[in-house]
């Protein structure tokens, strides 16, 4: 379970600094059967749980108890229940919660068990030290909460050893403090001052260092951190480029190039306020990544500002912005939402970057034409070879590499963290529960029992609502029988001492609990959120867990919730990609009506694509679901520079080869400068991003300038 | 969940504390050894008691009585027989306690080092009768009448302090503790059971 939450936390840490009125869930991730189900994860309590992880030196156990005091005490506010130590009161509301509704889930005992129950707990309670424990032995003295211990003992899954009351590891000296928060992941600065006050706390005891947490929360904060971290470092870098980029256009006296910034900046504005209406929100990740790809549109403006008297430059532009589209539009129809969004985002994007520049480049055209740099590259057999090997590079590459569009792939882990995970993994069930969410304004308790019979009736093991809580005609004959102890002839020093028992079985009016008038009590708000309810099904194997789907069809395990965004993504990248180079070609063929012009035009995409495979086998890269937005990008930038280049080998009247190299150049360098800083970063989310586009940027450029030129310079020598 | 074994438990430690020795003049190890004398060598010790818990927050008194049993090296049975019969044996290796008929047993090597081990470290000096263990654990002093007073040295214990009474002839016949929530305990034991 532990695996799915804490990869469960990813997707979306990048997303949680954004204002309020921005999508920050995750639901978007994922198709409306699956989203609810991964919604649960951090929405009910049951999640909520994370590890303390400690590393013990040597045999100082005293010093853990005097940690878990001290730890409970200046950790309170955040902690729900502390399984740190064997402080009662961390489990005081639940105790009593339970304790005052045995009445309604036990069946009464008869008197003399009463007598026999009450007059033990008495002698009990003369115990010395006993004063932690009275609260419970008033209010239970039948001992029920020995039940309540083997139902949460049975829901902790961890298969660790207890040594001095703590879950050890022998092996690695490290024990394993389960915490429940009282916050969801998304709150992190709560998380933040959990994690300084245990910190604090952890200072004054030198036989005990931490070696981490695991949990969703946990996680959230991690990757929120490191986002913070690299964001603030590309922040710095980013106009510390800018500043460069301004002074090198005004050093060459093409200070009007700056005038192209604020129609993409208007533009995205103007997507975002039109995606805004059409979604009824926008979430943080169209935010993130949609202006990266609205800013392909740069390209029109660069290609028309440096070509202004070729007439058939906003054609060219027109059939670069329309490749560009084709390629999102086919990642319209997937069933991924968020994938829905961020097209429709970025598609309105170029449209109305490309209006803008047409418009501005009609009406104020003297502001918009810059004259060119003399860049006109010569072919040699060296940027052939080049050429030919990033080809090559990605043609094995398609056959070597793998891509792995797994959401653990977002996740940010040092090497610790991974070697912690790893280690607690190993000792987690290998068997993820199936997760089943269900209720709403007609009752939990019904459906729960159904679930309840079906599992007992197939040896299924099931935590759920009414393992906790019978039918209500159950609750109330329960009630009935005892109420009827309530007569009953009982000692002065009964009397007082088991009064708050009393006061529960004895209160009249007292009927059955259904689990339809809102908050649930303290032992069954773990699987409560909102009028949803959440049950586990621990399946043993395979076939179990199938008998289960026969009866709730579409039920998934955590980890199966995880795959299927894996899955989805790999099922529509097989037709989406192959689909988008097709389109994407048929208009090229419409455009030049040329075989040969359309297969050079599609050169610096595949020049492209090769470097970054290259680098991708030489280096290691990961190739991730964030790589794949990236290909987008890539795709509808190198299509541009490659119809641009393409033109002056038309054998037609065109633009000047200064014209079209410079805006090429212009217009990748700025794109490879924009997304340079991404490769220094350490979350995995940016560095995807980043390797991705620098070095197909950088392979692009050189399959622009250097890849068209050479082909076609030998393709004429071999002719 | 596991706060019921740490109060029995602590509850042997420091009954065991008294009831096995007679104190000695404060606090050299050679007085103490000197005071426990009348059970050095014994083998098996059993004793039956009256006591009296009063719970400050209800002006409560909860009144029982019963019996402890030791047999060396280190078994140890304690057992409220009136108003009803609770049985806690305690062995190196675990604690069992029953009640009502149901029977709960517990290791010592799960349980927390602040509710068990350290309090079976406690009483390990006892079962020994090693004296200079319970001078390192106890600031002991003497007061009028043959009456000792025992307060634990880590101060982390739910009981503040212990007064206990000898008998003239070195035995234990009561016993008090005071406890950090203002509980109290006084124990009345009658004449000891040795075979040695």
């Amino acid at each position: 379970m532990t695996r799915f939450l804490v990869s469960l936390a990813l997707c979306c840490s990048y997303a949680q600094a954004l204002p309020n009125w921005v999508d920050s869930s995750h639901t978007i991730l994922l198709p409306s059967e699956v989203s609810e189900p991964l919604s649960a994860t951090h929405e009910f309590p049951l999640f909520w749980w994370n590890f303390v992880v400690l590393h013990l030196e040597g045999s100082a156990w005293e010093q853990v108890d005097d940690f878990c005091k001290r730890f409970n005490r200046d950790t309170k506010a955040w902690v729900r229940k502390s399984a740190c130590g064997q402080d009662l009161s961390q489990f005081e509301e639940l105790l009593r919660a339970w304790a005052a509704d045995q009445d309604r889930r036990e069946p009464a005992p008869t008197k003399r068990e009463l007598k026999a129950a009450l007059t033990a707990t008495l002698a009990k309670a003369s115990l010395p030290g006993a004063a932690a424990l009275l609260p419970v032995l008033r209010s239970d003295p039948l001992g029920s909460y020995r039940k309540l211990q083997d139902l949460l003992l049975a829901r902790l899954q961890l298969k660790l050893e207890t040594q001095h009351g703590y879950l050890f590891d022998p092996v690695t000296q490290r024990i394993a403090i389960p915490i429940q928060l009282d916050f969801p992941p998304n709150e992190t600065a709560k998380t933040k001052a959990f994690q300084a006050a245990m910190e604090q706390a952890l200072a004054e005891f030198k036989g005990l260092h931490l070696a981490g947490m695991i949990g969703p929360q946990a996680a959230t904060l991690s990757n929120e951190r490191q986002i913070y971290q690299d964001v603030h470092m590309i922040s710095w870098a980013g106009v510390f480029l800018l500043l460069a980029q301004i002074v090198v256009a005004v050093a060459i006296r093409r200070w009007r190039l700056l005038l192209l910034a604020p129609p993409v900046i208007l533009s995205t504005l103007l997507a975002g306020v039109a995606t805004y209406f059409i979604f009824g929100r926008i979430h943080g990740l169209t935010l993130s990544f949609g202006p990266g790809i609205i800013g392909l549109c740069l390209d029109h403006g660069l290609h028309s500002c440096l070509n202004p008297d070729w007439k058939g430059a906003w054609k060219a532009n027109w059939y670069g912005l329309l490749t560009t589209v084709v390629a999102l539009v086919a990642m319209l129809f997937s069933a991924i939402p968020f994938l829905r969004q961020l097209m429709v985002f970025s598609i309105l994007g170029l449209f109305f970057g490309f209006a803008i520049y047409w418009f501005l480049h009609r009406c104020f055209k003297r502001y918009f034409s810059v004259e060119p740099l003399m860049i006109e590259p010569k072919p040699n057999r060296l940027k052939l070879a080049f050429t030919l090997s990033a080809l090559a590079a990605l043609v094995v590459g398609g056959f070597l590499l793998r891509p792995s569009f797994g959401m653990q792939q977002m996740n940010y882990q040092t090497a610790a963290d991974q070697e912690l995970m790893q280690w607690f993994f190993a000792h987690l069930p290998s068997e993820s529960p199936l997760l089943q969410v269900y209720g709403g304004s007609g009752g939990a308790l019904a459906p729960s029992l159904a679930q309840k019979r079906f599992a007992q009736e197939h040896k299924i093991e099931l935590d759920t609502a009414s393992r906790y809580l019978p039918s209500v005609s159950e609750q109330e004959d329960h009630l009935k029988a005892w109420r009827g102890l309530c007569a009953e002839p009982r000692s002065a020093e009964e009397t007082l001492f088991f009064a708050p028992f009393w006061n529960s079985i004895c209160t009249p009016g007292r009927g059955a609990e259904t689990l339809d008038r809102g908050t649930p009590p303290a032992y069954l708000r773990d699987f409560y959120f909102h009028q949803r309810w959440v049950s586990l099904w621990h399946t043993q194997n395979p076939h179990q867990a199938d008998l289960v789907r026969t009866v709730y069809p579409g039920l998934k395990s955590l980890v199966e919730i995880v795959n299927l965004f894996q899955t989805l993504l790999e099922r529509e990248t097989r037709w989406s990609i192959p689909l988008s180079i097709f389109l994407a070609t048929l208009l090229l063929w419409h455009y030049y009506r040329d075989f040969y012009l359309v297969a050079l035009s599609l050169v610096p995409f595949l020049v492209g694509m090769g470097v970054f495979a290259a680098a991708a086998m030489a280096f290691h890269f990961a190739i991730s679901f964030i790589s794949l937005i990236a290909m987008v990008m890539l795709f509808g930038l190198s299509l541009d520079y490659g119809i641009f280049a393409t033109n002056l080998y038309t054998g037609r009247a065109g633009p000047t080869g200064p014209g079209v190299w410079t805006s090429v150049v212009f217009a990748a360098v700025v794109t490879f400068l924009g997304f340079l800083p991404l490769i220094f970063c350490h979350h995995p989310v940016l560095v995807h991003l980043g390797e991705a586009l620098v070095c197909g940027t950088a392979g692009t450029i050189l399959g622009s300038v250097w890849g068209i030129p050479c082909l076609h310079w030998i393709i004429r020598e071999t002719r | 969940m596991r706060m019921l074994t740490r109060v029995i438990n602590q509850y042997f430690l420091l009954l065991l504390l008294v009831s096995q020795a007679p104190l000695a003049e404060p606090v050299s190890e050679a007085q103490l050894g000197q005071e426990l004398k009348a059970y050095r060598d014994l083998k098996e010790l059993a004793v039956t008691f009256h006591q009296t818990k009063h719970l400050a927050e209800m002006n409560l008194d909860l009144r029982s009585e019963g019996r402890m049993a030791l047999k060396r090296p280190d078994e140890v049975v304690w057992e409220i027989q009136k108003p009803s019969r609770v049985t806690v044996q305690i062995n190196r290796k675990e604690i069992s306690i029953t009640s009502a008929g149901e029977r709960q047993v517990l290791k010592i090597s799960e349980l927390s080092h602040d509710n068990a081990a350290r309090g079976f470290g406690l009483l390990m000096p006892w079962l020994t009768l090693d004296t200079a263990a319970l001078v390192a654990q106890y600031e002991i002093t003497s007061g009028a009448d043959h009456t000792f007073q025992f307060v634990p040295k880590q101060g982390n214990s739910t009981v503040v302090k212990m007064r206990a009474h000898l008998t003239p002839a070195g035995h234990l016949d009561k016993l008090q503790l005071f406890e950090k929530s203002g509980d109290t305990l006084e124990i009345l034991f009658a004449t000891p059971r040795i075979k040695r």
